[in-house]
């Protein structure tokens, strides 16, 4: 067991470490030049200014160094939690800009994936099993997961914000409204989170819904559950059975879908105007911010080698499977 | 008389129509008796041994009823049913290697499977424990999920699990024919073992391998197209059969009592009938050497010597 | 494991009570401005349009900085009335010329304070006017033609210029913001430009309140100095502005009443204003908007056949602006004059000149244009090859996502396909458009950033500037070389208005512009700007009485007088 985590924690520092280094590497690939948009930001009509003003930002942003010294910088600072300075929000260090953002992003992000997970299981299992539920679910699991996000989102912002307004238009909290630690103001969060986070919802519930219905038939008719048939236990057993069993799979498609949902949430903020990650990506990649850029993808690295290593966790917690793979593995 | 079957008809529904898979078998199986049930592939066994202990969704009662130790069997209501299974029919699947739930610990599924049937794990482990120990399985395998045994471990826990509470009836479906030649032997013998100890009163040994139910079966039944061919003393079978498939059957296979390969049924040309509609009169009629014209005419299934069945008119 | 989703349920349970409860709040807060942290709606502004970022910086010295933090917070010497084209006194009480134009003497008014309290001295403006000495400053060449400043006493500044140029100074003085020495001063060399300056320190009616990712938050001081002083108040106790997200969003808001100022660009404005939407423009009919800049298209003058200004010609010609205006726009723009001068600069459009050498849209005088400098097409391909029987082959470019543009240039490249010319658009990304423009790596490009001013010196700047660098930043993409144009841009920047060679100098410039080409005038942009009437009224409008200052929040209108819009606005509810 030590053995096998030890062997984890070690693949995901190697990934770690690769995912950095890409991350350094690829702005220096890329077309663009921070410096040159810092130029241009501040109109420099003064000739005699351009020179000075390049060494400037150059040194600003640590470009004024050899290659091999600015990647070290690059690890010296990333491990204070420094990530540069935004080209597109500047002055602004990166890692403000993206601490910034993140809670609106993690708050619409980990209730929607794990609720949705979770109830998308719940009714897919139930409707395994009552032919009704079935009956709706499934046309109705089908149709959320094959539209289109930008849709369900565009319907639910402009039916029940715009045309009904019963939901706020935009915002993290209502415009008139500054952040105390009142009812009011919390009601105003959740108002607004309300959205975005039911649309993000509804599209992974569909998806959950129809894998977890097809794995709970699929492990009914496993041979476990025919045998425990024969020996006369009750339905709720082999139920219990199967809904576990069928469970796995839907945790390795959870670790897949975590960073396919960060993708999802740039839309969202876009739709709802809800403040976040995602849209500061939008705008990085539009503004050639590469400092920016690289510091939301390094923190979606983390987040999403942090979840799998979460699910990692809570699979050789519930798969016996994996357990015997480790103690094969050590051996 | 532990097991008496009486004009048993279980059909499939099909789209097509009824697929008559088991039509009409009478027969009985005695205390202490372990009757091989034999024939090829397709020819109606595992519908036979189903039928007596869970007919699947697509399985139809047509006619036709089961007494186990004189009291009737409802195999026709699966909630009724429930109360017999395990305690008074068991069933040693053909998927032994993955009949156990692998997300459970083994002692854990036991003990949910019997809390759910009304057995004490706790009063009942001190007899798991020593029947564990008398197939050669350590008591720790309990803590062990299934993954972690080899075949014939597992082999050997569904085996002692199905007979735990020491049904009257035991079916055994081709238990043996995943295994290596050795381990077959092993689990065949502990089969005999169990009923000797009378963890089990009677079985029947579901097989394709005459060879191998004929070590330890007491009687051979031998099923031919949803049929019933033959059935009588495992010796008479292979020695003196008297319905001509039986006959060929034996005769195709290499020595008896020597190793023989894994022949199968194999070595009679043609091929059985479809049980969708199949064909009046007897259903070997195709392809039997002896066939004449009575054999338009469906032949009973009749005691032609002392216990010793046989559907033929050749025979009789 | 039971009990679970009777969680969820509860939670469910949560969203929509919070839902009624809140829907019953917003129509019971309006009115109650004691409630808690809430802004009261009748005391608040929504404006939307320049912010497309969470507010990071509220340096005045560089750009970026949040929207309102020069106009609001920060204010200049003077501020511009575009109505009357003059600069008018803002936080300066006079300015005066020396006889000889050599020094210029600002004196401050009195009383006007910082927000800490502190005076607002002679000494900030000259602390302020020598920050420029910084070259990361972006004001630094205004060192090139400034000699010295001079704080004569408490509220007297004295300029002394190597070279006067009088329109560039006053361009200078209304576009620049004072800041505080006293908070200034200790901020290092870097720090000036890299300081984020929370918290700002300002002259203006408002001080920072509150930011968050989606919205800057301004609230009203006591004792802005303009109360006294020129018995202007701004009206609104708090300035929301909210970031946009998209146009799309703005739209929403404004319809729902969420928005009270909107500049974005909204494509199907003239619908919504015919429909029963409450929306409103400054005119009532097209183009709806004032004009804000002049769209031109940029011919890279160091290619050919772009450096041949017959083919420029030819080029200008085969451009349907009308349908550009109709079609793209929906008439919410005007089609530019061929001299690219903006409407508020009608007055010193010289119409001979336009009249004898301005352009028309005529495909086939594009056509007759083009044959007669020898572009024929010689291998048959309907379009034509260069004089020396090349194909030509062109790409106009435009910001991808910028939907009008992207539009626009699908006509213009239309246009001179009709004519003969191959040009095709293309949309590359803004950044990368960027790029292309400032190294000169580029056919074709559209540009706009020739915006309304106090002298048309800044236009002909912007067209004619040189020496012409390897990367040109801020003015002549074209590259456009000439020489005398060059020194009468010079001169007139050092021509007062009162001087009659102003309008001449401008007349002699336009005739240059209109038969060399060296960019192509197309349309006006708009100064997008709709607005709701349901907490504020008395917007800007053409209409008779109405204010006719610049209703926009965009960074660089306070100072040309939006600032006043606020001063002008009324309250729904005290109408
Ligand atoms: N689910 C089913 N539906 C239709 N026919 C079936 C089904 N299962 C088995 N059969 C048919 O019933 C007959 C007997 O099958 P089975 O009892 O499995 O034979 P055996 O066990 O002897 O190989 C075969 O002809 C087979 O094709
Ligand atoms: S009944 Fe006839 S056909 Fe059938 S086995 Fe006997 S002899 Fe052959
Ligand atoms: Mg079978």
């Amino acid at each position: 067991m030590r053995r096998y985590f030890a062997r984890k924690v070690a693949i995901y520092l190697l990934t770690f470490f690769v995912a950095v280094t890409l991350n350094w590497l690829i702005p220096r690939f890329m077309p663009g030049d921070p410096v040159l948009r810092m130029l241009t930001r501040t109109s420099v009509s003064n000739p005699d200014a351009i020179a000075p003003m390049r060494e400037y930002y150059n040194n600003v942003f640590g470009l004024d160094v050899p290659l091999w010294r600015q990647y070290l910088n690059y690890w010296a600072e990333l491990l204070q939690g420094n990530m540069g300075i935004s080209v597109w929000l500047f002055p602004a260090p990166v890692t403000e800009v993206i601490l910034d953002a993140v809670p609106y992003t993690l708050a619409l992000l980990i209730p929607s994936i794990l609720l949705s997970w979770y109830a998308g299981n719940k009714v897919g299992a139930l409707a395994a099993r009552r032919k009704w539920l079935d009956n709706t679910v499934l046309p109705l699991g089908y149709a959320l997961t094959a539209t289109p996000y930008m849709w369900i989102a565009i319907v639910l912002a402009w039916s029940l914000a715009i045309i009904a307004g019963v939901f706020p238009v935009a915002g993290g909290y209502s415009f008139d409204l500054q952040p105390s630690w009142s009812l009011v103001f919390f009601n105003s969060l959740i108002q607004h989170w309300f959205l975005p986070f039911l649309s993000l919802f509804l599209v992974a519930f569909g998806g959950w819904a129809i894998g977890m219905r097809n794995m709970i038939i699929y492990e009914l008719e496993a041979d476990y559950a025919n045998y425990l048939e024969a020996l006369g236990a009750p339905r709720r057993l082999i139920r219990r059975y199967a809904f576990r069993n069928a469970l796995l799979p839907q945790l390795t498609g959870l670790a897949l879908q975590l960073g396919v949902l960060v993708a999802g949430a740039l839309v969202t903020e876009i739709v709802f105007g809800y403040p976040g990650l995602g849209r500061l990506i939008l705008m990085a990649i539009q503004n050639q911010d590469f400092f920016l850029l690289q510091g939301a993808f390094l923190f979606i690295v983390i987040g999403v080698l942090i979840a799998n290593f979460v699910i990692d966790i809570v699979y050789v917690l519930v798969d016996p499977r994996t357990r015997t793979g480790m103690t094969g593995g050590a051996a | 008389m532990s097991l008496r079957v009486d004009n048993l008809k279980v059909y499939y529904r099909t789209l097509r129509g009824d697929v008559k898979a088991l039509d009409g078998a009478t027969f009985t199986v005695a205390d202490g008796e372990i009757m091989g049930l034999a024939g090829e592939s397709g020819s109606g066994k595992s519908t036979l041994s189903k039928s007596l202990i869970r007919l699947d969704t697509r399985m139809r009662l047509v006619e036709g009823g089961v007494e186990l130790d004189g009291k009737p069997l409802p195999i026709g209501d699966q909630d009724a049913m429930n109360a017999f299974r395990f305690k008074e029919v068991s069933l040693i699947p053909q998927y032994a290697m993955s009949a156990l739930n692998p997300t459970r610990k083994i002692g854990k599924m036991i003990s949910e499977l019997l809390g759910a049937r009304g057995v004490k794990y706790s009063e009942i482990k001190p007899e798991l424990e020593r029947r564990l120990d008398l197939v050669g399985l350590k008591r720790e395998v309990l803590n062990n999920y299934p993954i972690e045994l080899s075949g014939g471990m597992k082999q050997r826990m569904v085996l002692v699990l199905s007979t735990l509470l020491n049904p009257s009836l035991l079916i055994a479906d081709e238990v043996t024919s995943a295994l290596d030649v050795s381990t077959q032997r092993a689990v065949a013998e502990t089969l005999v073992e169990f009923r000797d100890r009378e963890f089990v009163k009677s079985m029947i040994v579901v097989t394709h391998d005459i060879s191998l139910v004929y070590q330890i079966a007491d009687t051979i039944m031998v099923m031919y197209a949803g049929k019933l061919a033959e059935k009588a003393p495992a010796d008479v079978v292979v020695n003196a059969p008297r319905h001509p498939y039986t006959q060929l059957l034996i005769s195709s296979l290499p020595e008896v009592g020597v190793r023989y390969a894994d022949r199968k049924l194999a070595g009679i040309p043609g091929s059985p009938p479809g049980l969708l509609n199949p064909p009046a009169g007897c259903r070997f009629r195709d392809r039997c050497p002896l066939a004449f014209a009575r054999c338009v005419e469906e032949p009973p299934f009749v005691e032609v010597d002392k216990n010793h069945h046989v559907a033929c008119w050749k025979a009789q | 494991m039971r009990t679970r989703p009777r969680y969820i349920a509860a939670l469910f349970t949560a969203v929509l009570l919070a839902t009624t409860a809140c829907e019953g709040g917003d129509s019971g807060s309006s009115g109650n401005s004691s409630n808690g942290g809430q802004y009261p709606r009748n005391e608040t502004l929504y404006t939307s349009g320049s912010a497309w970022g969470p507010p990071t910086t509220w340096n005045p010295i560089v750009p970026g900085y949040a929207t309102g933090t020069v106009g609001l917070v920060y204010e200049p010497l003077f501020i511009f009335n575009p109505e009357k084209l003059e600069l008018e006194p803002w936080l300066a009480e006079k300015g005066e010329w020396s006889a000889d134009n050599k020094t210029y003497t600002v004196t401050l008014r009195d009383g006007v304070k910082w927000s800490d309290d502190k005076p607002l001295t002679a000494d900030d403006v000259k602390y302020t006017v020598e920050l420029g000495k910084i070259k990361a400053v972006p004001y630094s060449n205004l060192w090139n033609w400034l000699a010295s400043v001079e704080a004569t006493d408490q509220r007297t500044v004295k300029f002394t210029f190597s070279d006067p140029r009088v329109q560039e100074w006053e361009n200078w003085l209304y576009e620049n913001a004072i800041v505080p020495k006293h908070i200034w001063e200790s901020r290092s060399e870097a720090d000036i430009t890299t300081h984020k300056n929370e918290k700002p320190v300002g002259s203006g009616p408002y001080v920072y309140q509150a930011h968050a990712q989606d919205r800057m938050v301004w609230k009203k001081k006591d004792g802005w100095w303009a109360e006294k002083a020129l018995n202007l108040k701004v009206a609104p106790t708090y300035v929301v502005d909210i970031v946009n997200s998209s146009n799309e969003v703005a739209l929403g808001l404004l319809t729902s009443g969420r928005l009270d100022l909107s500049n974005n660009f909204l494509p199907g404005v003239a619908n919504l204003l015919k429909g029963d939407f409450k929306v409103k423009t400054y005119y009532a009919e097209p183009p709806y908007m004032l004009s804000a800049n002049t769209a031109m298209l940029i011919p890279n003058t160091t290619k050919a056949p772009m450096n041949d200004v017959a083919f420029r010609k030819a080029l200008a010609e085969s451009i349907e602006v009308k349908k550009i205006v109709e079609g793209v726009y929906g008439n919410i723009v005007k089609a530019s004059n061929p001299t690219g001068l903006l409407p508020v600069y009608d007055q010193y459009v010289d119409q001979a000149t336009v009249s004898s050498s301005g352009f028309t849209f005529d495909t086939n005088k594009a056509k007759a244009t083009l044959a007669a400098a020898g572009y024929k097409d010689t291998n048959g391909d309907g379009k034509v090859e260069d004089k020396a029987g090349k194909p030509i082959s062109l790409k106009l470019i435009v910001p991808s996502g910028w939907t009008d543009w992207m539009e626009a240039a699908r006509v213009i490249a239309e246009g001179a396909q009709a004519a003969g010319l191959n040009i095709v658009a293309e949309f590359p990304d803004a950044a990368a458009l960027d790029d292309a423009r400032t190294a000169g790596k580029f056919d074709l490009l559209l540009n706009n950033w020739t915006g309304v001013s106090n002298t048309p010196w800044t236009y002909y700047n912007y067209l004619f500037q040189m020496p012409v660098q390897a990367q040109q930043f801020s003015a002549n993409f074209s590259r456009y070389q000439n020489q005398a144009a060059w020194e009468l841009v010079q001169k007139l920047s050092r021509t007062p208005s009162s001087d009659p060679a102003y309008k001449t100098t401008i007349a002699e410039l336009q005739k240059i512009q209109l038969t060399e080409m060296p960019a192509i005038p197309l349309w006006y942009n708009g100064m997008w700007a709709q607005y709701t009437e349901s907490a504020w009224t008395n917007w800007p409008s053409e209409a008779a009485g109405a204010p006719k200052d610049f209703p926009s929040t965009w960074n660089n209108m306070w100072e040309l007088g939006s600032i006043k819009m606020l001063t002008q606005l009324k309250p729904v509810s005290s109408k």
